[in-house]
């Protein structure tokens, strides 16, 4: 049997960006809505601590959301995710969908992504992540019904996050 | 038609229900349901660089890691995907470096990057190297005629942004292993090896050192058991100063290591045809050799106050699996390597219907026949033997291993 072979590439001493490939460009999906969207300035936009006054989000558009401190968000439901709300931000925001069918909300950067529809937490179906990509850096895919969604930021690191929510492109034969 | 059983009654099982809710084996009381509770937010947050605003008890990630949370890792308590192919290998998948030379009877690490390639960094410090993978196609003929292909990997570190490892080094890929079922296994009647009894090798003794360990190597963070980060003397002095202190407190090291030892190991649904069949051919190919199927758990272990059980199929020894399977030096030559008898329960544990499952300790086998097939030098035997079975009973006893 062949063995396992290491191989050692010795690059630059100093240090620096990696001369390897762009960590954008390994997602296994097709990104390329995606990738052209966080090439784009955004919309700026204030993710709320209430539902009462969320901001209505358009598909396949950029938003750079400023986020609160996550104590004082009122999710609608409990993040799925369980996390130390030291330093951390969230916030909420609404968006339509006129079709059931698949849909992907991609960050620039971590934090925890929930999506609310019909007063339930919908489970992802997916996600993708890349270290050191920050156009974006995480996607998350769901399966989601026609009607209004609400989507819950939380554990953001930082008080904005660019956001975008898209249609997941059909699956090649 | 045949029925289906689960293993929901085995001590230490339960249904996984909520993904991001991973369930514990026995029931808590007040005071360790709050600890839990407060051990499973450390395991799924995110750490901040040392200095920011509003960190708190978050603070102190790097200078140099592999990932921000240990749940980056270990996704909800589960084993991670190894890759998919070929480029660059998922962040769960670590490289762990070591010298040939022991010191206080553990392997030091390259003299330069240490014990793990850490490949981020806190802003303003070089990540130590990313990791690239490539496969090659390995056929493998059955008696029966049949082929089945394996992935040979050929692991490349991109850019050592300090200069070469040395020659010596070995090279060791790992892929981040289930925490389910650790603590049972922590309570184990087993003769302990020398080592320890955790990772891939054995190379801790408990999940608390585990843990720490984890937490200095892979995401610089310091602990009261684990005082020093992952950087060596020539980082140090090229460099930010070792933190002073531990940077995690015991408290939440406390409650983390109380939340991991109490996961459940996902319960199965079982074909009771394949049971019995899968079983008996377990044993007659000779796997039950190392994959132990029981150990016994001490009265109180499960909350009540009889011993019981437990069914990891695993003795928890360490095992030479032959040459193809050893870890390779920076130079390409193989490196003495025995791994601890992998566990087989909750194998098959999909976190989601569409997670990849892989196997093995750096992930290149994508399903149970792969993985069997690569088992030599001490499995030799018992591979021969599954390479002369027929067809439907390898895919039964694929099924049956899922299903455990």
């Amino acid at each position: 049997m062949r063995h396992a072979v290491v191989l050692v590439v010795l690059g630059l001493v100093a240090g620096g960006t990696a001369r390897g490939a762009d960590p954008c460009d390994a997602f296994d999906w097709n990104v390329t809505a995606e990738r052209t969207l966080f090439g784009q300035p955004g919309r700026d936009a204030a993710a709320a601590t209430a539902l009462t006054a969320s901001p209505t989000l358009a598909l396949s558009t950029l938003y750079r959301l400023a986020l609160a401190p996550q104590g004082d968000v009122s999710f609608v439901q409990p993040p799925a995710k369980k996390t130390l709300a030291d330093g951390a931000h969230g916030g909420l925001a609404s968006f339509h969908l006129g079709a059931p069918g698949r849909y992907r909300v991609s960050l620039d950067a971590p934090a925890w992504i929930d999506v609310v529809a019909g007063d339930a937490i919908v489970p992802s179906r997916a996600f993708q992540g890349r270290p050191g990509c920050a156009a974006p850096h995480k996607i998350v895919e769901y399966e989601l019904p026609a009607g209004d969604a609400v989507l819950q930021l939380s554990a953001a690191a930082a008080d904005h996050v660019r956001v975008t929510i898209t249609p997941s492109p059909p699956a090649t034969m | 038609m045949l029925g289906r059983s689960a293993s929901a009654d085995e001590p230490g099982r339960a249904p996984f229900v909520a993904r991001n809710d991973p369930p514990f084996f026995r029931p808590l009381g007040g005071a360790e349901r709050a600890a839990a509770d407060l051990g499973q937010r450390v395991f799924n947050t995110s750490f901040l660089p040392a200095g920011t605003s509003g960190a708190a008890r978050i603070a102190g990630l790097g200078p140099l890691y592999n990932a921000a949370s240990c749940d980056a890792c270990h996704n909800d308590g589960a084993r991670a995907s190894g890759p998919a192919g070929d480029g660059p290998v998922p962040i769960a998948l670590v490289l762990r470096l070591a010298s040939p030379t022991a010191r206080n009877g553990q392997p030091a690490g390259d003299p330069v990057y240490g014990r793990t390639l850490n490949t981020s960094a806190v802003d303003g410090v070089a990540a130590e190297g990313q990791v690239r993978v490539r496969y090659a196609a390995h056929k493998v003929r059955f008696a029966d005629g049949a082929t089945a292909e394996l992935r040979v990997p050929t692991y490349e570190v991109v850019e050592p942004s300090r200069g070469p490892l040395a020659a010596t080094t070995v090279l060791q890929p790992r892929i981040a292993p289930a925490i389910f079922g650790t603590g049972l296994l922590d309570m184990a009647v087993a003769p302990r090896t020398a080592t320890g009894r955790f990772g891939w090798q054995s190379e801790t003794r408990s999940v608390r050192e585990q843990t720490a360990t984890a937490f200095a190597r892979e995401m610089g963070l310091t602990t009261s058991e684990v005082p020093a980060d992952d950087r060596t003397p020539a980082e140090l002095a090229a460099g930010a100063a070792a933190a002073g202190g531990a940077e995690i407190d015991a408290a939440l090291l406390a409650a983390l290591v109380t939340y991991e030892r109490l996961l459940a190991v996902p319960a199965t649904a079982r074909d009771a045809g394949i049971e019995v069949r899968g079983n008996r051919l377990f044993i007659r190919l000779g796997c039950v050799a190392c994959h132990t199927p029981s150990l016994r758990v001490p009265a109180g272990a499960l909350g009540d106050a009889h011993e019981a059980h437990i069914q990891p199929y695993t003795d928890l020894r360490l095992h030479d699996l032959g040459e193809a399977l050893a870890d390779r030096d920076v130079t390409g030559h193989a490196a003495p390597t025995r791994f601890r008898t992998a566990p087989l329960w909750g194998l098959g544990y999909r976190p989601r219907p569409t997670s990849a499952l892989t196997f093995l300790h750096d992930g290149r086998a994508r399903t149970v026949t792969e993985a069997i097939l690569w088992h030599d030098g001490e499995a030799r035997p018992a591979r021969r033997r599954f390479m002369g079975l027929r067809a439907s009973d390898r895919a039964l006893l694929d099924q049956w291993v899922l299903e455990r």
